[in-house]
């Protein structure tokens, strides 16, 4: 795996789109996290203090919220790396080079996790200077939200492979992921839970890790008040990787089989 | 002594929807041979080697390379150009082959040589945005010749080359068929496979017509041409001898070919018998493009 990742590396260490994509997230994490932390500060010290978003344990919560906005943005990478391959048929080359498609499959699996690594390190570490900054409680307290932080990023990036093997076109591709992950998710959510069951829109593949991080948004809120409380964090952690299970799954089908 | 086949097909077939691209095609290629693959537009040459190289699935059939069923790796040891030059179009020359090379598992050492032998060395750190078609062709084939593989398979080498460049590639294809290395090469250009070839299969519409050595696939078709000042006494008198398969008037001259491999000899003594005095006869071999026309049609 460490080699695969190696020549993967190879592929994208020099690449514009890569640095500057990865830069941008890099940048959105802590600039977002200090904006909503102001905005916060300045409205009504009495609320901020109450609603304590930004000191332990809370901070994680927040900051995972926070960073999950620009986590798409490293979708739209994995989007574009994976539909260069097919317009610039390298797939091909690499195969005909040498691979055989179980190496590239686990190659491209070996980006997709790394992806995921690096978006949970980049928001741990913009929580972890924030809970320091503000105080409050113990630093280990709510850090479980490291794992659902990673839970959802597999989950947006997986979403974001599945669409990247599928389609041949970067640029609808990238303009179904956008739609999705920013509207028509919120709305198919919306829509399940007020209109058909309270929770439902839970179980849809990015809703339910959207909830594991529910952060400052409060629908999850309102929905409790509501339906009661709905599914547990674990519940919503195992509906979370049956999706990146099956949008992993498909992909690695259709890659083994189709002709390149 | 047996010669060792680098590539075996066997019974290979491919189909796209209903239509048929290859239909249980079977061919060996023995080391060391410059091989063509040669056919028509759309009569599966590079289906067939789509196939071979696992880029494409095939329906029915097996293929082996070295004697052994497919594996991966055995790719490593195969230079290829397939239709067209794949590389990422944001990075230069040396770093496109860089990867190729990691992927290999060899050559990394190799890139200045094939950069310089493809006339790219200059351009090395250009961007492969900006190069020609001549220009991707050529770092293509430098591609397939990165880290010296046994066995090279190049589809249509010489598409987008200048004319200079094609006599390029077909003078490195026959030094290297020369040095051992077994070449496979698909192309429609008749005139590029019998320039270089020696071993050579037919296909059309993804049936397989003939495959060989080449002079045994144009065995025994010798063409003479044959004149005399009488050209209407000379066409009689041939197209009453036995054993006559064809006989067309081509500028003022005869072209026969007899189908029981009558000499020229033999055919100027029963002339000269039925008192026709040549002034002209040759013999000619038949080219590939009359066997290649005769056999595709």
């Amino acid at each position: 795996m460490i080699q695969l990742l190696k020549i993967e590396w190879l592929k994208v260490r020099a690449y514009r789109t890569f640095w500057i994509l990865t830069g941008l997230f890099l940048l959105a994490v802590p600039l977002l996290t200090w904006a909503f932390e102001s905005i916060l500060n300045s409205t009504n010290e009495m609320v901020a203090r109450f609603l304590n978003a930004f000191t332990f344990p809370k901070v994680w919560d927040t900051t995972a919220w926070i960073g999950s906005l620009a986590t798409p943005v490293i979708g739209i990478m994995l989007i574009i790396f994976l539909t260069n391959e097919n317009n610039f048929r390298t797939v091909r080359q690499n195969i005909i080079d040498g691979w055989s498609r179980n190496q590239y499959i686990n190659a491209k699996f070996g980006v997709l996790i790394s992806g995921s690594l690096f978006i949970t390190l980049v928001i741990a570490v913009t929580a972890l200077v924030f809970g320091l900054k503000n105080g409050g409680g113990d630093v280990t307290d709510g850090s479980i939200f490291i794992w659902y932080t990673f839970t959802q990023s597999l989950a947006y990036l997986s979403m974001a492979f599945f669409l990247g093997v599928f389609m041949k076109r970067a640029g609808i591709a990238i303009g179904i992921y956008i739609m999705y992950v920013y509207v028509g998710e919120f709305a198919i959510a919306g829509l399940l839970d007020f209109k058909v069951k309270y929770h439902l829109g839970g179980f849809l593949p990015l809703e339910c890790t959207d909830r594991l991080v529910p952060g400052m948004f409060d629908r999850l809120r309102d929905l409790m008040r509501k339906g009661g409380p709905g599914p547990s964090k674990t519940e919503y952690t195992l509906i979370a990787w049956a999706y990146i299970a099956l949008f992993t799954y498909f992909s690695w089908y259709k890659m083994k089989k189709v002709d390149l | 002594m047996e010669t060792k086949q680098i590539l075996s097909l066997h019974q290979v077939s491919k189909h796209y929807g209903s239509i048929r691209a290859l239909n249980g095609v079977s061919f060996h290629v023995p080391e060391g041979s410059v091989f063509g693959v040669l056919g028509p537009n759309g009569s599966g040459k590079t289906t067939l080697l789509g196939i071979i190289m696992d880029v494409l699935k095939a329906n029915a059939g097996t293929y082996s390379w070295f004697g052994l069923p497919p594996h991966h790796d055995q790719r490593k040891r195969i230079g290829s150009l397939l239709e067209t030059p794949n590389f990422y179009h944001y990075y230069s020359a040396v770093r496109n082959l860089e990867i190729s090379a990691a992927i290999k598992g060899r050559g990394a050492d190799d890139i200045e040589r094939v950069l310089r032998l493809a006339g790219l060395w200059e351009r090395k750190d250009s961007k492969f945005s900006t190069f020609s078609l001549g220009m991707k062709q050529r770092l293509a084939i430098a591609g397939a010749l990165l880290g010296r593989p046994e066995v090279l398979l190049l589809d249509e080498p010489t598409n987008g080359l200048d004319p200079a460049g094609i006599a390029e590639i077909r003078e490195l294809i026959r030094n290297l068929g020369s040095e051992g290395t077994t070449v496979i090469m698909a192309s429609h250009l008749l005139d590029e496979v019998e320039k270089v070839c020696t071993h050579v299969a037919i296909l059309k519409k993804g049936d397989l017509v003939a495959s060989g050595h080449v002079d045994e696939v144009l065995a025994n078709e010798d063409m003479i041409e044959l004149s005399a000042s009488n050209l209407e006494r000379l066409e009689h008198v041939l197209n009453a001898m036995p054993g006559l398969k064809s006989l067309r008037r081509h500028n003022g001259s005869i072209q026969v070919i007899f189908g029981d491999g009558q000499t020229a000899e033999q055919l100027n003594r029963s002339c000269f018998e039925q008192g026709i005095t040549l002034s002209y006869l040759a013999v000619k071999r038949k080219s590939l493009e009359a066997r290649f026309i005769e056999l595709t049609n």
